[in-house]
Order: C-alpha cells, then sequence, then structure tokens
C-alpha cells in the first residue's frame, strides 16, 4: 500500500511532468485498465510504460491490484487533487495580484499620460 | 481534474489592463510600485531586493496577520515593455517548500482598450526534484490559504 501522507506534492508534479504519464492517468480517469491496455496507445514497449507505471505508483497517483496473472491499474485521485489545489492557490495569488494591478493602475488613470521608467523613490504612504 | 491531466504542470492567468504598456511594464519593476499590488488579501509585500536586470536578484518579505515568508528569485529576461521572466523560490515558509524553485513569464501586449497581462508559471517540479523532498508542501500551503 502506498502511504500517502509521505508522497510530496514534488513528486506528484514530477509525475505529472510527462505527457506519456499525463495521458495515462487521462486513460484511467475514464475507468481502470489492464497495463497491456494502457500500452496500446503508445509506441512504446511494455517494459517503458511499467516504468511510467512505477513512477505514477511511487507518487501515490494510481493503485495497482493483481487478479490473477493481470495488474489491474486504478487511478488515486487524492494526491492529484492536493496538486491542483496548490496550483489553485497560485493562481488565486496571481489573479489577486492582478486585480489590485489593475485597480492601482486604473485609478490612477494614466492611461493617457505618457510614461517613462522612473529611478526616484516614492515614500510608503498612498 | 479529468481536463487537467493532459496538461503540462503550469498556470495561466491574464488580464486586462486599462493603462498603457510601459505604465503596466513599470508597475511590475519599480520597487515602490510591485508593493501597491502584489500579494493578495491580508499579504503585503515589503521590497528587500530588486535588482531588474537579467541576472539580478529580487527579495520580497510577505507581511500577514499571522505570519511572513519570503518570494526570491532571479530576473532571466529583462524586455521592457514586452516581457518580464524570474525564477520564484520560497523561504521561511517550511522545509519542505523552502529550495522549490519555480518559474514566472509575464508578457505584455499593447491593445486598443489597454495592455493585455498574461501570466505563466510554470515548473512546479521536474524529474530531478522528485526525490529532493520527503514531505508536502503542507505548511506553506496551509500558510497561504490563510492569505488567500
Amino acid at each position: 500500500m502506498v502511504n500517502y501522507p509521505t508522497v510530496s506534492l514534488d513528486a506528484t508534479f514530477a509525475a505529472l511532468a510527462d505527457p506519456t504519464r499525463r495521458r495515462i492517468l487521462e486513460s484511467l480517469s475514464q475507468q481502470q485498465r489492464r497495463v497491456k491496455e494502457l500500452a496500446k496507445p503508445f509506441a512504446m514497449s511494455l517494459p517503458a510504460v511499467s516504468k511510467h507505471l512505477r513512477v505514477l505508483e511511487k507518487a501515490g497517483l494510481l493503485k495497482r491490484r493483481r487478479m490473477g496473472r493481470e495488474h489491474h491499474i486504478e487511478l488515486e485521485p487524492a494526491p492529484m487533487r492536493n496538486a491542483m489545489l496548490w496550483i489553485e492557490h497560485y493562481r488565486k495569488f496571481w489573479e489577486g495580484s492582478l486585480d489590485a494591478l489593475a485597480d492601482y493602475l486604473e485609478k490612477n488613470n494614466e492611461f493617457s499620460k505618457p510614461h517613462q521608467t522612473r529611478k526616484r523613490k516614492k515614500g510608503p504612504k498612498k | 481534474m479529468t481536463t487537467t491531466a493532459t496538461q503540462p504542470v503550469s498556470l495561466n492567468v491574464s488580464r486586462l489592463i486599462k493603462a498603457p504598456r510601459a505604465r503596466v511594464f513599470a508597475a511590475l519593476t519599480t520597487p515602490a510600485e510591485i508593493t501597491k499590488w502584489l500579494g493578495c488579501g491580508p499579504c503585503k509585500a515589503v521590497v528587500a531586493k530588486m535588482e531588474v536586470r537579467a541576472g539580478g536578484e529580487f527579495r520580497f518579505r510577505m507581511k500577514a496577520d499571522d505570519g511572513e515568508f519570503d518570494i526570491f528569485g532571479v530576473y532571466r529576461e529583462v524586455n521592457a515593455p514586452a516581457r518580464l521572466v524570474f525564477t520564484w523560490n520560497y523561504a521561511d515558509c517550511g522545509p519542505a517548500q523552502d529550495g522549490h524553485e519555480t518559474r514566472v513569464t509575464i508578457e505584455l501586449s499593447e491593445l486598443d482598450s489597454g495592455t493585455r497581462v498574461e501570466i505563466l508559471h510554470e515548473g512546479f517540479a521536474t524529474a530531478e526534484e522528485c526525490d529532493k523532498h520527503e514531505h508536502g508542501w503542507n505548511e506553506c500551503l496551509d500558510s497561504i490559504a490563510t492569505l488567500v
């Protein structure tokens, strides 16, 4: 079993950094698959696909269930949710910043005023 | 989540600002002005260092009611008034978060109605970084969660 609390977001992001692995996850998001099924759309050997699966497994992004000789692979959504949550925080940070930037620049109404980059330092008060 | 699975791990945010491009670029690159807008909610930036040139460093102290942390990095490209690229790191934000570098590209395009600002934040992890951190980013995530 994968121990989720020890799986870092870095591992999740690193696992997601590869396009093949993202396509594997996409395929698993529809339903669980056998390894052979997962390998089919890719022009690569089974061992190469298995290597990608191991990276995803290590990052806690999938679960493997053995049924006889076959391995069934299933998506484990929790780490991805954490990763998306993290990105969502960055999104809020930037959206909040851009809103403030727009407020600041549009309030000062300098659209028609030509501007030159200044070195002059302003005081902290608005 | 399904729709993001095939996307690279990066983030795009864009905004139209009714101001000339040179004016927007100045607001991004002038210490006295960046403190007017960077951060959100109760989180305020204080500029400790800001050398706006390729290879120059910046460091912002982010202050909120319940804590402080640093954002710092190096300007990779400074192409006034169109493009700004810099690295993005945290300090005092938890052992896992500190030392993890990402990258921000800001592009400004001139429109009749103002300036389109596009922010790309990318490089949330590389394969090499995979084994570097044993813990999650939860501490920093928590502290940021209170800020946004």
